[in-house]
Parts: C-alpha cells; sequence; structure tokens
C-alpha cells in the first residue's frame, strides 16, 4: 500500500466489514460449483463475493479494463487478459484466491477512486472514506449521486444469507479509522 | 482396427488432452439428464442441493426466472413462486456426502478424558492398553486406530520439542514443529510433516531476561539472528508409517491438508507439491494445466488410480478429461470406487456423470 502512495489504515477500513463477514462465512459456502460456473459461462450466471475483502469477479474485472485502459502501460498488461473467455475467467477466479491480488485490486480500486473523486474531499478524510466505502460496497462504476445515496442505506448484513439485523456498512468503516 | 486406434491418438495428441464430454479411454461414464432449464432460466447455487449419494441423485434445484422462484423436485419442476416460503423451500441438508473437501481428517483424542489422565504435578499419561503411556508436558495430537488397538502422538517437553510416540515403542525426535497429525480411516497408517524453525531456539524459553542489560539483549538478539541467517530457509520433512523420513521440502507446501489421507484411497496418503501429485511419497503425475488441490483427489483403494478436479475440468488418471464439475463426489459400490458429478452443459441440461475411478 505505502509503495504505491497510499494510505494502509484507510485502505483496510473501506474493507473490515468484509473481513468480518468473511471470518463468519469463509468455511460454510462451498464455492467449488459457483466458481465453476463462473468460468464456463462468465458473470451473467454466477458473480459471487469471495476472499477475505469478499471481492465480486465482476468488480475484479471492472478494475482490471479500467487498469489496462488507463495511461499506467503497467506490467500487468502481460499479465492480464481481460476478454470475456473461460481462460480468462480462470485466471481471475485463482486470482481472486489469492491474498496478494485482493490486496493489488484494493489498490486498484483506491487509485481508481483518487482519479475520479480524491481532489473534491479536501481535509475530509471520514467523507472521503464513507464514499469510497460506499462506492466499494455497492460499485464504484455508478453516479455519484448513486454512491451518496447509498451512503445512507442500511443494507450490510453478517449472517450466512440475508439476516435480520442490517448495518451502514460506511459506519463500520467510519468505526474503524480512528477519529471519524 | 489399428488405423482407427492411431487416428484416434494423433486426434488427442492434436487436440491436447481435451476430449470432450463422454470420452474415456476406459469406457463412457454414465450420463443423464436431471433437468431441462428454460432459457434465461439461472440456477441459485446456494438454495440447491445436489446430493450424489447412492440414493440421493434426485436434486433439489432452486431456479429463478424472470424474477420468479422455481423448485425442481422429484423430477418435477414447480413454481412460479414470488418468494420461497411460498414454494415450500426447504434447506440443504448437509450430510457427510456434500463436504467439499474429500481429505479424511480423523479427529485428534486429546481432549477425551478416557484416553488421557493427568498426574498431580500436571503431566499427562497415554491411556493404553490398561497401561498409562509418558509422563508428557503436553500432547499435541494423539490418534487411535480402529479397535483402539494401535495409538500414534505427537507430544512436547518441556523445552517445546517434538516427539512422535507410538504403542509400539516407537519415539522419534522432530527437529521442528509438526503440522496436523493424519491418520487413515483404519487409523493403521499415519503421516505429517515436519517444519524446521531455525529461528527458534527452545533454549530461549528457560532463559531469564530480567537480568540483561540492554546493551546483552541485543548482543543476544544479533547471535539469533546470525544463527538464522546461517541455517539458511527454513526446510521441511515428510515423516509416515509406511516409508522413509522424505525431504527436504519447502515448508510452505504443507499444511493441514497436505500431506493427507482421503475418504478413498485406504492407506495410501498423498501430497501435492508444485502441482505434483505425489502417493505415498512417489510422484505420480505432474499436471501442467490444473491447480492440484488435495481436497480434490481422489484415490482407489490400492493407489494405484486417481482423479483431480479443478474449476474446470476433472482428470483420471487415464488421461480422460471432463469439463466444467459443478459438484462432484464419491460412491463405493461392490469395492469399486465411483465418481459422480454434475455439469451444466449448454447453459440448459443439468447432467450427472459416474464412471468408476
Amino acid at each position: 500500500m505505502k509503495a504505491n502512495g497510499l494510505n494502509p489504515d484507510f485502505a483496510k477500513a473501506i474493507v473490515f466489514p468484509e473481513v468480518i463477514r468473511y471470518s463468519s462465512i469463509r468455511d460454510k459456502l462451498e464455492l467449488q460449483g459457483l466458481f465453476t460456473l463462473y468460468v464456463q459461462y462468465g458473470e451473467r450466471y454466477s458473480d459471487f463475493s469471495v476472499g477475505h475483502f469478499q471481492m465480486k469477479p465482476s468488480f475484479a474485472w471492472q478494475l482490471e479494463r479500467d487498469v489496462l485502459n488507463s495511461d499506467c502501460r503497467c506490467r500487468f498488461s502481460d499479465v492480464i487478459d481481460t476478454t470475456d473467455t473461460p481462460a480468462a475467467r480462470l485466471a481471475r477466479v485463482k486470482r481472486l484466491n489469492s491474498t496478494v491480488w485482493q490486496v493489488q485490486y484494493l489498490i486498484w480500486f483506491v487509485q481508481a477512486m483518487d482519479q475520479r473523486y480524491g481532489s473534491g474531499f479536501g481535509n475530509d478524510l471520514c467523507d472521503k472514506l464513507r464514499f469510497y466505502a460506499a462506492a466499494y460496497n455497492c460499485g464504484y462504476h455508478k453516479t455519484e449521486e448513486a454512491i451518496r445515496e447509498a451512503m445512507k442505506r442500511n443494507t450490510f448484513h453478517t449472517a450466512l444469507f440475508s439476516g435480520h439485523t442490517f448495518y451502514n456498512y460506511c459506519d463500520i468503516t467510519a468505526y474503524y479509522l480512528n477519529g471519524c | 482396427m489399428k488405423h482407427l486406434a492411431f487416428l484416434l491418438l494423433m486426434l488427442t495428441g492434436i487436440f491436447g488432452t481435451a476430449l470432450p464430454q463422454n470420452s474415456s479411454s476406459t469406457g463412457s461414464p454414465v450420463r443423464k439428464v436431471l433437468a431441462t432449464l428454460q432459457p434465461e432460466e439461472g440456477i441459485l447455487y446456494d438454495e440447491s442441493c445436489f446430493p450424489l449419494g447412492i440414493s440421493g441423485d434426485q436434486l433439489y434445484m432452486v431456479t429463478m426466472l424472470d424474477g420468479k422462484y422455481y423448485i425442481y423436485e422429484n423430477g418435477q419442476r414447480k413454481g412460479p413462486f414470488d418468494n420461497l416460503e411460498k414454494g415450500g423451500y426447504k434447506p440443504c441438508e448437509k450430510g457427510s456426502e456434500d463436504q467439499s473437501c474429500h481429505v479424511f481428517n480423523a479427529e485428534s483424542q486429546t481432549g477425551n478424558q478416557d484416553n488421557i489422565s493427568m498426574s498431580d504435578d500436571g503431566q499427562y499419561f497415554i491411556k493404553f492398553g490398561g497401561k498409562g503411556f509418558g509422563p508428557f508436558p503436553y500432547i499435541k495430537a494423539l490418534h487411535f486406530s480402529e479397535g483402539k488397538t494401535k495409538f500414534t502422538a505427537i507430544t512436547m517437553n518441556a523445552e517445546m520439542k517434538s516427539y512422535l510416540i507410538t504403542s509400539d515403542g516407537q519415539q522419534i525426535a522432530l527437529e521442528g514443529d509438526t503440522e496436523s497429525l493424519q491418520m487413515s480411516p483404519s487409523g493403521n497408517t499415519w503421516v505429517f510433516a515436519v517444519k524446521e524453525n531455525p529461528g527458534m531456539d527452545p533454549a530461549i524459553l528457560k532463559m531469564d531476561f530480567s537480568n540483561m542489560t540492554p546493551d546483552d539483549m541485543l548482543k543476544f538478539a544479533k547471535e539469533q539472528e546470525e544463527k538464522a541467517q546461517k541455517a539458511g530457509p527454513p526446510k521441511a520433512w515428510i515423516y509416515s508409517s509406511n516409508g522413509p523420513k522424505l525431504g527436504p521440502f519447502d515448508p510452505g507446501t504443507f499444511s493441514s491438508n497436505n500431506p493427507a489421507f482421503l475418504k478413498t484411497g485406504g492407506e495410501n496418503w498423498i501430497m501435492a507439491i508444485d502441482n505434483s501429485l505425489y502417493v505415498n511419497g512417489k510422484q505420480v503425475k505432474k499436471y501442467e494445466d490444473l491447480d492440484l488441490n488435495t481436497c480434490d483427489i481422489w484415490l482407489s483403494n490400492d493407489g494405484k488410480r486417481f482423479a483431480a478436479a479443478s474449476y474446470d475440468k476433472i482428470i483420471f488418471s487415464d488421461g480422460s478429461v471432463y469439463s466444467y464439475p459443478i459438484k462432484t463426489n464419491t460412491i463405493e459400490d461392490a469395492g469399486k470406487i465411483i465418481i459422480k458429478w454434475i455439469s451444466l452443459e449448454n447453459e440448459k441440461d443439468v447432467v450427472l456423470y459416474s464412471r468408476p475411478l
């Protein structure tokens, strides 16, 4: 994180609620079939949250395309295939199974958000965190208005499937980062 | 006939190992379409059950089409339902056949008072055959064979040094930390990995740091660091009851499921290293295009035939390859291991396959 000029505590706060949820479900869901359906037919058929940061293949794919379309001309262009083929999807699933790659996707997410919105927050780190967290939870390609709307909603639960108690994702991230 | 066989060989060579569904060099699997989905109808995987037991091939599947739910049960499709409660949805019962990992994990008996006693001074004894084996300051793992005719244990002394202890009198000092002790389903065979820990000097545990000056502590820390550097990268070794000590290996290779016994496979143990499959310590197959995971490997009772699955294929030891198994499991029928798996073909056919290992 630091090597990429990012604040590790800020990034950790964004995914903190997902880490809580992952701990409760990691051994209970059998993901093999979902992985297989995704590799075979793509996200239209199967798009599920995976790993410590509960990232969906569709989220990873969007980030990959954004990174490779950006001006970075980065080393990842030789590694990542963004076509919608079984081989590319299989490679993506393998990446999502790796904690190292989940961190890399998180770095790309924060960088993508910084590029779009970073200058608009001034010194208000807490508002920035809530906004980034909402975007992480509901989809960072949504409009600013839609993300702001998502910040108000209590849709996050820690049950295996849909629970009875719902929390505000942004409140949990703010709780994690001291001072917010 | 020879020409035909040659042609098939040529085609196999040209197209690699990716044989089409239903192909097998030793015989085709039995194929049965369990259900056919409507266009745009999708399976709700988490709500669906794919029991693959000997009497449970009738799937219970929940699907969604145009925002409505459908339930497939006993060969019939019911619905549409606005919600699953209206359709009488029944959550899957997760039996042993539904477990996603096919490694056999015997439960250690260290928590069972029937098998362990403690002396007044806090030392442990293993109760076996009317006698007490010990004393041990700590018993890390303890397993009994079927009928409790043998036991195998990992113990530690006060210096945290590990020992293998067996009921037939073996006591082997182990140079490092042990991963979980793995036993065959019968309890007669065992295997485990030992990871060297050169950075950890057991003598440290007995040292009194309170009398050290900051300079002494700094000097001591430097000595320990040099010692660790001299020792080089840590190594790991495999100990088993049916072969010599093996290694050295990269310690990162091993985990609580590797090496392992399988639910099939009898007394034979496996390990996966760099996508190579080892049976009883001998390399039997190097996979080039499959990520080997001990949870998705099946082995015959004699240890000679095997299969391995990943997200996109299942490969048998005879070279047969089948695509996209959503769910896999095994049953034993008249001494034969039968592998069953479900695939979704052409985005509509839910197909059950089965074939002997």
